[in-house]
């Protein structure tokens, strides 16, 4: 017994002896947990970005980023809420575009403009208006734009040319009519798909001009807000798609992104309409030649322009403030030329900064890609108007379950226009009622 | 053909082998396209109309899908977790189950209602109160994060509850006679008879513990601790096109596994899931 008991304390001491020392000693670097959402191609591009910060001489044995794939952006915004109860949370976290205002209500963090206010080196006036629009609210920027795009029309070049159209479609009719030419029911083949999202719905109506949401997209204060889905731009969007559908012009592949793509890929629809975030891709795995035009609006002269899509990153509140300003200097470097045109020439993402689209225009890169250009163009041609700036509101993903329900109901017949667009206002109306009322109690003071 | 099989009995077997073969090949089919697309180069995978023999045979797909992700390792957590959670859950639920089966003690019945009242719960609400728990134990991001909250099982105890009810009593009262001791016959007497059970309850156990995703997505916060099912994750980017050819050779080395266990099981399985279907 005495041996055991003896041992034990020669272990312990040892131990401690051997140990202590080294943790003392050893420069123990900052580690900066990073969670995102980014994977296959994308994922593996940015852990090398990351890695090559955490090489960069000034970091070495200082700083490490460590980023973790958690799943999709939901899975990342509820492993967020889980952790955040228990202070587990990571230092910086990538959020889809439409968590912009649970993030910004959560109050877990805190807006990037605080740090940018105080460091006269941020690439400010570099970053597109475009893109800054939709992440700043009253004049903060709450968080790092990072991987953004907005839809284009993709279309099967060399198909063109036998069937004989000219140029791309550019109105609603045009659309229409070009998307009949180029169906061919004998072998199966339709003019045109998009994938069954919210998005696609979100896009047509501002690039009409039209608000999602009143007043302002829910940018401007307001008592109470409210669907705009039985305006006349909401009306005869989904009018025009269920017509498609139904004359078989255009190939209802389903929700999800990829389907959509996959048709378009293996001949199955002459033109496509997704997000430029897979430009690359696309063309490189297309038997034929791609070409890509803007989305077309419901007249030629443009009422509106796209919102952007894509994901941004965000620092959290309950760090301590030097781990938070090594974060910031990890989106300094993430703003930073170099690291925003390898993302962008990688991806098909467009980058944040005007200097590198300058640069890369300069260096003739759009002429040997001119299909990464559209998007960029159009990016640029979007007025400042609340529509184009994209809807916020705090229950977007709902909210977007019941658009795409709405659609579903009109695609399949169940209901006419009118009725899917009136209930689907019915539940975005009381999603939005629910989510202020929450807010409301949340901010006024506790008796 | 039929001229060949002597009696009734091998024509009625032939013409039932013939009938299950149809919903084999249908349950078949996507196990076998996985296969034949994981072997797929990116621009065959599109091709129309599509093939189920690849026109020549790579694994370039396989060394990409090993390369993007550290497959082995996710294919180790795995095992390990899934592993742990099934023995672990097999242990509980036999002890739990057989003192309540045999032992006459207050409360027994009140105890029982409660483990069946757990299994109405769905997971999701333990989801938060399990991270607080494991949080301030210091378990975040260890196996034992992982493993804790799943080492019990309501399923699991009423399937062997009910199961070694029907031991006969006899058995029992002659084995303590001969001077058994309960562990003792536990050990000799019951594991035995509920083996059916107990592997069908294993089986299933491993299936459940090893497609879980929230749980283990949840409490890891670092790459090397995440699970097969996270890394299935990694390659299917959202809002994108993906390559579906190294998704499914991805897929195909962590679905493996569990394949191969069915298969090795099965005629437990089925011979569990039956008995306890008719004794309850």
């Amino acid at each position: 017994m005495i041996n055991i008991s003896r041992f034990l304390t020669t272990l312990a001491f040892s131990l401690i002896v051997f140990f202590v020392p080294l943790f003392l000693l050893a420069d123990t670097p900052v580690k900066i947990e990073f969670w995102h959402s980014m994977a296959g191609e994308k994922g593996k591009l940015l852990s090398d970005i990351i890695h090559d910060f955490n090489q960069l001489p000034e970091n070495k044995n200082r700083v490490v980023i460590q980023p973790q794939f958690v799943g999709t952006y939901e899975d990342g915004l509820n492993k967020l809420r889980t952790a955040l109860i228990a202070r587990k949370g990571p230092h910086v976290i990538q959020i889809t575009d439409i968590g912009t205002k649970i993030m910004i209500d959560s109050k877990a963090i805190t807006p990037l403009q605080d740090f940018i206010n105080e460091d006269p080196e941020f690439p400010n006036t570099l970053i597109l208006p475009a893109i800054r629009r939709y992440y700043e609210t009253d004049g903060i920027l709450y968080s790092l734009p990072f991987a953004t795009s907005n839809p284009i029309i993709y279309y099967n070049s060399d198909l063109f040319q036998t069937v004989g159209v000219t140029s791309p479609p550019s109105t609603f009719a045009e659309l229409e009519a070009v998307s009949e030419k180029l169906t061919d029911p004998k072998i199966r083949r339709a003019g045109l798909t998009w994938p069954l999202h919210s998005w696609i719905f979100e896009q047509f109506m501002a690039v009409q001009g039209a608000t999602l949401i009143n007043p302002g997209n829910g940018r401007q204060k307001a008592e109470k807000l409210e669907a705009n889905y039985l305006s006349p731009e909401s009306r005869r969007f989904i009018e025009l798609w269920t017509r498609m559908a139904a004359k078989g012009s255009f190939a209802n592949v389903g929700r999800g992104w990829d389907p959509a793509v996959h048709n378009f890929l293996a001949g199955r629809a002459a033109m496509l309409i997704t997000s430029t975030s897979d430009i690359f891709e696309i063309v490189n795995q297309a038997t034929f030649k791609v070409a890509t035009a803007p989305l077309p609006g419901f007249e030629k002269k443009k009422t509106g322009g796209t919102i952007i899509g894509g994901n941004s990153l965000w620092i959290m509140k309950d760090k301590p403030e030097s781990e938070q300003k090594q974060a910031y200097r990890f989106f300094k470097y993430m703003a930073s030329a170099d690291v925003q045109k390898r993302w962008h020439t990688n991806t098909g993402y467009f980058p944040i900064r005007s200097d590198v689209i300058d640069r890369l225009k300069a260096e003739g890169f759009y002429q040997k890609h001119p299909t990464a250009w559209t998007a960029i163009e159009q990016l640029n041609a979007s007025p400042a108007t609340h529509a184009s700036q994209g809807a916020l509101m705090g229950v977007f993903p709902e909210v977007r379950e019941h658009v795409m329900n709405a659609i579903e109901e009109a695609l399949s017949g169940k209901a006419n226009t009118e009725e899917a667009l009136t209930r689907a206002k019915t539940k975005t109306d009381f999603s939005l009622l629910r989510y202020g009322r929450g807010q409301a109690r949340q901010n006024s003071p506790q008796p | 053909m039929l001229k060949l099989l002597k009696n009734r009995e091998q024509k009625t077997k032939f013409a039932a082998t013939l009938f299950l073969l149809i919903p084999a090949i249908v349950h078949l089919f996507p196990i076998l396209y996985v296969l034949s697309l994981s072997m797929k180069d990116k621009i065959e995978v599109f091709q129309h109309p599509p093939s189920l023999i690849p026109q020549q045979l790579s694994f370039a797909n396989y060394t990409a899908a090993l390369e993007t992700a550290p497959l082995a390792r996710f294919l180790l957590n795995s095992m390990i977790v899934a592993g742990a959670m099934t023995l672990l859950q097999m242990s509980t639920s036999l002890l739990a189950a057989y003192a309540l089966a045999r032992m006459e003690f207050t409360g027994r019945k009140l105890i029982l209602g409660l483990i069946l009242a757990t299994m109405m719960v769905p997971g999701e609400i333990t989801m938060i109160p399990n991270y607080l728990t494991v949080a301030s134990l210091g378990w975040i991001d260890t196996y034992f994060g992982l493993i804790a909250p799943f080492t019990a099982s309501g399923f699991g105890i009423f399937l062997l509850y009910q199961f070694i009810k029907g031991i006969p009593k006899e058995i029992e009262e002659a084995a303590r006679i001969d001077g058994a001791s309960r562990l003792r016959f536990l050990l000799q007497f019951v594991i035995p008879l509920t083996k059916p059970a107990l592997i069908a309850f294993g089986v299933y156990a491993f299936v459940s513990s090893w497609n879980q995703y929230l749980w283990p997505l949840i409490v890891t916060q670092s790459t090397h601790m995440q699970t097969a099912q996270i890394g299935i994750g990694m390659f299917r980017a959202q809002n994108e096109s993906v390559s579906w050819g190294v998704i499914m050779a991805a897929t195909v080395m962590l679905v493996s596994p569990t394949i191969l266990l069915f298969a090795a099981t099965q005629r437990q399985f089925i011979q569990g899931m039956i008995s306890s279907g008719i004794k309850g």
